[in-house]
């Protein structure tokens, strides 16, 4: 029989990927409406980001008041533990997501830049590893949490060659210095989205196995 | 299991115990290191007073105990015919779930252990009672009732008069079976202080039912079930990361 604080537990995993489902949808509108250069997705974007405040200060809530009144250990512990650190970092993926869409509106006001740099291989990266953040809790599949930290370092080596071609073409064209000024923060907060799915990737990590591989070394 | 550089004050091999026909210990191998707490958790009946009352003898009372297996105390066979029960007995204190306070006075008590080890000077004697009534934590409640019967006390203040009384026996090991089961809300954590503050200088081994009181009050933890000892670790691994399914079932309230 499942006691109360299973059910709540699983409650509590309902409503982060819930969560986390939204800031997958404000990710994938947040790029579109950069590659569509179309304001009314950018401004949903924005707009949708109180309800991931909300989602936010729900799950901590509830995530405090069942440590206090459940005093959990083991398993429910380490879920708890996990739930509060992972609700923390998808509230800074939507975060981003509206920093993103911000960037987007700004950019919107300036012509595109010549010799385009391709977003594409960045931002399919980063949906994946988002996606499969949520898929190892899902399927408390481990293996898969920390290999999104091996992932990661394609991301940081994909970032490093995007600005290195920016530089290029801000050198040649100075005059783009405003857009490529946007265009660059764009890309980091893409590469810091990588950031934080590493981020709940290791929490997950820690709640399958118990075991901490925060700051220690990719192998 | 951690203080890896000192030796194990209690070694337990291969022990089984049986009670009639009924095996209450398993195969139970087991160090025990000086200067914490090691707890045995585990629901009622899975063996942890069996357990206890092998490391200090006191089973040899119980008419149809059987066991197999060696216990070494600070490298010592206990069970050998050498090994005089007595002396077991005042090196391995013991708390048991109910304060049995002796009929004398609440001074006599306690120096009734250095008395029957021939100690005589009374100074010497008034010393022991203060330091241990102290190191219990009941001196100030007692200082000006020191000839008056333990009847005057509370449950939680005989209590730890015993502590006392055991302490006063010099021992280096001190085993509590259950100590809180009688105590009330506002004794407990008074207890548990004590605990912690003997295990800077005693062996502690502390067997309790409660789960929240194990993870607060002990640096190692054994998880017994039926007779066998599932798991045995730090006991913040065995609170935030058990690696037997039984023992996760337990210290979440699944089992038991």
């Amino acid at each position: 029989m499942q006691n109360y604080l299973e059910s709540e537990l699983k409650t509590l995993q309902h409503q982060l990927l819930k969560m986390g489902g939204i800031a997958e949808n404000m990710l994938r509108d947040a790029i579109q409406s950069v590659i569509d250069r179309d304001a009314d997705l950018a401004t949903r974007v924005i707009a949708i980001d109180d309800t991931v405040d909300k989602l936010e200060n729900e799950i901590e809530a509830r995530c405090i008041q069942l440590i206090a009144t459940h005093q959990p250990v083991a398993f429910e512990l380490r879920f708890l533990t996990m739930t509060l650190k992972v609700n923390r970092s998808i509230e800074r993926i939507a975060d981003k997501c509206v920093s993103i869409a911000r960037r987007s509106l700004e950019l919107m006001t300036y012509p595109p830049l010549q010799g385009t740099i391709d977003l594409q291989p960045l931002t399919q990266l980063i949906q994946r590893m988002v996606n499969d953040a949520f898929d190892a809790l899902v399927h408390r599949n481990a293996k898969l949490a920390k290999g999104l930290r091996k992932r990661d370092n394609k991301v940081d080596e994909i970032y490093e060659k995007m600005m290195q071609d920016l530089c290029s073409i801000l050198t040649d064209q100075p005059q783009l210095i405003q857009s490529g000024f946007r265009n660059l923060l764009l890309y980091r907060h893409l590469e810091r989205i990588g950031d934080l799915s590493v981020n709940i990737g290791e929490e997950i990590y820690y709640l399958v196995k118990g075991e901490v591989i925060r700051h220690s070394d990719v192998v | 299991m951690q203080n890896q550089e000192a030796q194990p004050i209690l070694s337990i091999e291969r022990l089984n115990v049986w009670y009639g026909k009924k095996q209450i210990l398993k195969d139970l191998t087991i160090d025990i290191y000086p200067k914490q707490v090691t707890a045995f958790i585990g629901p009622s009946k899975c063996g942890k007073t069996a357990f206890v009352r092998c490391l200090n003898r006191l089973n040899d009372l119980q008419h149809d105990f059987r066991y197999e297996g060696n216990i070494y105390f600070n490298g010592k066979d206990i069970n050998t015919p050498k090994t005089a029960s007595t002396e077991i007995a005042q090196k391995i204190g013991m708390i048991f779930q109910k304060p049995i306070p002796f009929h004398r006075s609440i001074y006599e008590n306690v120096a009734y252990s250095p008395r029957m080890r021939g100690i005589k000077q009374p100074e010497k004697i008034g010393h022991i009672v203060e330091r241990s009534l102290t190191s219990a934590q009941l001196y100030d409640e007692v200082a000006n009732d020191l000839d008056a019967s333990p009847k005057i006390l509370s449950i939680g203040q005989q209590q730890r008069l015993c502590i006392a009384r055991a302490l006063a026996a010099n021992p280096n090991t001190i085993i509590f079976d259950e100590p809180c089961e009688q105590l009330d809300a506002a004794e407990t954590p008074k207890l548990e202080a004590i605990i912690q503050n003997l295990k800077n200088d005693y062996t502690i081994i502390f067997v309790t039912n409660k789960r929240r009181q194990a993870a607060r009050v002990s640096d190692v933890a054994g998880f017994l079930y039926n007779g066998e000892l599932v798991e045995y670790g730090q006991t913040e691994q065995i609170f935030t990361n058990p690696k037997d399914e039984r023992t996760e079932n337990y210290v979440t309230g699944r089992l038991g």
